[in-house]
């Protein structure tokens, strides 16, 4: 497999399908070091000398902010590249951009792109010495984020195997879903529920190891853990909800919805949130979302997966 | 100079006259002029010895489009000569290359091209003027200049009225109508079959709908407008099916689907391979039964090659940046004498389906291996694997993706029209 070096041991992080629980495990585990006792990220040498350049093809604030955070906090130095989509040559310039890169030597290409598969390609065409993670490719992989949600329910809740986990929302679009629905059951959580409307779902949805639901009310009954997932409004456009009030009326996370689920559930929710779209505002600042929390766990677990690709590319020298 | 050649010891195999038995043949003045044992009588000026080998008419390839998308343009002679290499002596090619064979000049065109040392030329015409679906192109005229159908490719005419002018004014020459059926709406930024692959990676998905909505609105058409019709490259089971039905009924339509289909499935897009990005896509193992099946029974009257060959460029970005198509001619026999080894498909259902069925659905004078026929001949060692690779492969277009399969039929001699055009 692409991700893995001949040591078997983890090259790049492209996508959580593939993965063994001991290599989330590790990754989970390795974050918990970074944080020091009072629960502030800890400053280390780990990458000094390291350059480590993000290369965002897609605007993000968020994400792009904490992967630079994270590779500083491990005293790398970081080079952001904020390139326009072109329309024509998509190929080329991403090709091209890479290669110039590597020539600039740097050891660690954070990447996100519009299309699926993007990570892989450039995967693909680095040198054997130069590690990808990938912040996000198209529709179909952000394993960082999964990672960092996991690390958020195993702080909260402990174990996973007795967890029943509700994902709510658009995951016919959705990167953050995919790489959730994977490390859930690499984690063998106890039940994976995806909730939504059909044109929100996609084909064979089943055979990601889940089970759907249309009906919110009856999806979130026995659950520990509710993932929500932005609503992107721009798919209003392409009819595939009706326009106004329809989703959140339907799928909005709202104190009455949320009593249906076990008690103390936890929310979890990548960012940013669409308050009074998919979650009820005063939900959204609740107890039980655990969504600023998730940020700052973003930095550590983004820390652990850096300083372990690096560290497995020096051992196999 | 008259040419008297002799294909000794072979395994003649020509399915439209029963012939599959260990026996000669001789050509002269460009014409078979004998099959079976030839005596001392016959004094060739070439022999070609055939032992173990098969000896079948030129392959005729219904979907094949012989030139690279390039800024400077290709003529048909860079690739078609390729075509000759793995056996193929005739070419269907449709209209939607540079420039579009919509008009009378451009098909003469095409056909000024044709040499000696090429496959025969038959280029399939343009429906409608540019392929826009707006105004029905001159299609007698296109006809007379040398087309043997009309079809509007690869982009459906999104208003149905004008589709049936197109149709109604096709039958009353009885003009014969390719169609590749797909529905644009439906089948809009897709990259994939939308199936269980297409949902783990995150692709945008074609439903099979896409193919089986454009076939049922095209079927009702037809009927109504008495024309014949051909669909082509099909790629769903719910496809072949219609198929199906509608030759039971009685309706004047016939069918192909392309040889990769045969042997990928979106299995194989699981890697992101953009040698797999096609179009129509790879669909799930279930239909790629049914398409066997259609083969089998007939249903399915030929196997093309949807041959495209491409720019390296055009394959070297994320997969759905990615152009579609594959560079099909160098694995065209090779994938169907494949199926006959794994004992999926009968020799004779195959060769017929790449040489006197495909032939058939146009009238062309080719695929068979007939006394006073022009002698387009291929012989082919069926037991002879080689491995694709860039070297390995003839077509300037090395977007395969078959790339390090090792498979059998390695064609060692090709005759056009009594010619000795490739010696391997």
């Amino acid at each position: 497999m692409l991700q893995f070096n001949k040591q078997k041991r983890l090259k790049h992080l492209l996508t959580i399908d593939g993965l063994k629980k001991e290599h989330l495990i590790e990754i989970l585990d390795r974050a918990e070091t970074f944080f020091s006792p009072n629960g502030e990220i800890i400053q280390t040498d780990a990458l000094q000398g390291k350059t480590v350049a993000n290369l965002f093809f897609e605007a993000s604030t968020r994400t792009r902010s904490t992967f630079e955070l994270a590779a500083k906090k491990l005293s790398a130095s970081v080079l952001n590249l904020d390139i326009s989509h072109s329309s024509t040559s998509k190929g080329e310039s991403l090709r091209d951009t890479v290669r110039n890169l590597e020539a600039m030597q740097c050891q660690l290409f954070v990447i996100r792109h519009a299309t699926s598969g993007a990570a892989h390609f450039v995967a693909q065409h680095v040198n054997p010495n130069v590690s990808i993670i990938n912040a996000g490719d198209g529709c179909h992989a952000h394993p960082t984020q999964a990672l960092l949600d996991m690390f958020t329910i195993r702080k909260h809740r402990g174990e996973f195997h007795k967890l029943n986990v509700a994902i709510v929302g658009d995951i016919l679009h959705s990167r953050v879903a995919r790489s959730q629905i994977h490390a859930l059951n690499i984690l063998g959580v106890g039940e994976i529920r995806v909730i939504g409307p059909k044109t929100l779902l996609p084909s064979h949805a089943e055979q990601l190891g889940v089970h759907v639901f249309h009906d919110l009310r009856q999806g979130l009954q026995g659950v520990d853990v509710i993932m929500m997932l932005r609503l992107q409004l721009e798919r209003m456009q392409r009819a595939l909800l009706p326009k106004g009030g329809a989703y959140y009326r339907q799928y909005g996370l709202t104190s009455e919805t949320l009593r249906l689920a076990n008690k103390d559930a936890l929310i979890i929710h990548p960012g940013p949130i669409n308050r009074g779209v998919e979650i009820e505002s005063d939900i959204a600042d609740s107890p039980n979302a655990v969504i600023l929390d998730q940020v700052t766990n973003g930095i550590a677990v983004r820390m652990a997966v850096m300083s372990l690709l690096v560290e497995n590319a020096k051992k196999s020298l | 100079m008259i040419m008297k050649i002799a294909i000794k010891h072979g395994r003649v195999i020509c399915p439209a006259n029963k012939i599959d038995t260990i026996t000669d043949i001789a050509i002269e003045n460009g014409k078979i002029i004998h099959i079976g044992k030839l005596d001392s009588s016959f004094v060739a000026d070439k022999l070609i010895d055939a032992h173990n080998k098969w000896v079948l008419p030129g392959l005729v390839d219904i979907c094949h489009r012989p030139q690279m998308q390039h800024p400077h343009g290709t003529t048909l002679q860079d690739e078609a000569v390729a075509a000759l290499k793995r056996g193929i002596t005739s070419l269907c090619i449709p209209p939607d290359g540079e420039p579009i064979v919509d008009n009378t000049a451009s098909v003469l065109r095409l056909i000024k091209q044709a040499d000696v040392s090429l496959p025969h030329i038959y280029p399939i015409g343009a429906l409608t003027s540019r392929l826009e679906g707006e105004s029905i192109a001159d299609l007698t005229a296109l006809m007379e200049a040398g087309c043997i159908a009309l079809t509007n490719a690869q982009k459906p005419v999104k208003d149905l009225q004008i589709l049936r002018n197109c149709y109604e004014y096709a039958a009353s020459f009885n003009l014969p109508i390719v169609i590749s059926p797909q529905d644009n709406h439906l089948a809009k930024n897709g990259v994939a079959h939308e199936g269980v692959v297409a949902t783990r990676l995150g692709l945008p998905g074609i439903p099979y709908i896409a193919e089986t909505i454009a076939i049922a609105q095209h079927l009702l058409l037809i009927e109504q407008c008495g024309v014949r019709a051909h669909f082509t490259c099909l790629s769903s089971a719910a496809g072949v099916a219609q198929i199906r039905d509608a030759k039971a009924k009685g309706l004047k339509v016939s069918a192909d689907t392309a040889m990769h289909m045969l042997h990928l499935t979106e299995m194989d897009v699981s890697t992101f391979d953009a040698n797999c990005h096609l179009y129509p896509p790879l669909r799930s193992i279930r239909d790629q039964d049914a398409l066997l099946q259609g083969v089998i029974d007939g249903t399915l009257d030929a196997i093309c090659s949807d041959h495209r060959p491409l720019e390296t460029i055009a394959k070297l970005a994320p997969f759905g940046d990615t152009e579609p198509g594959l560079s099909a001619l160098d694995t065209y026999l090779s994938l169907g004498i494949h199926l006959v080894h794994q004992k999926k498909l009968e020799l004779t259902t195959l060769i017929n389906a790449i040489t006197h069925r495909a032939a058939n659905l146009f009238h062309l004078p080719a695929g068979t291996l007939s006394v006073n026929a022009c002698a387009d001949i291929c012989i082919v060692d069926p037991e002879h694997y080689w491995a694709v690779q860039d070297s390995s492969m003839y077509s300037k277009g090395k977007n395969s993706p078959f790339r390090s399969w090792e498979i059998p039929g390695l064609v060692t001699h090709t005759f056009l029209k009594g010619n000795l055009v490739y010696e391997n």
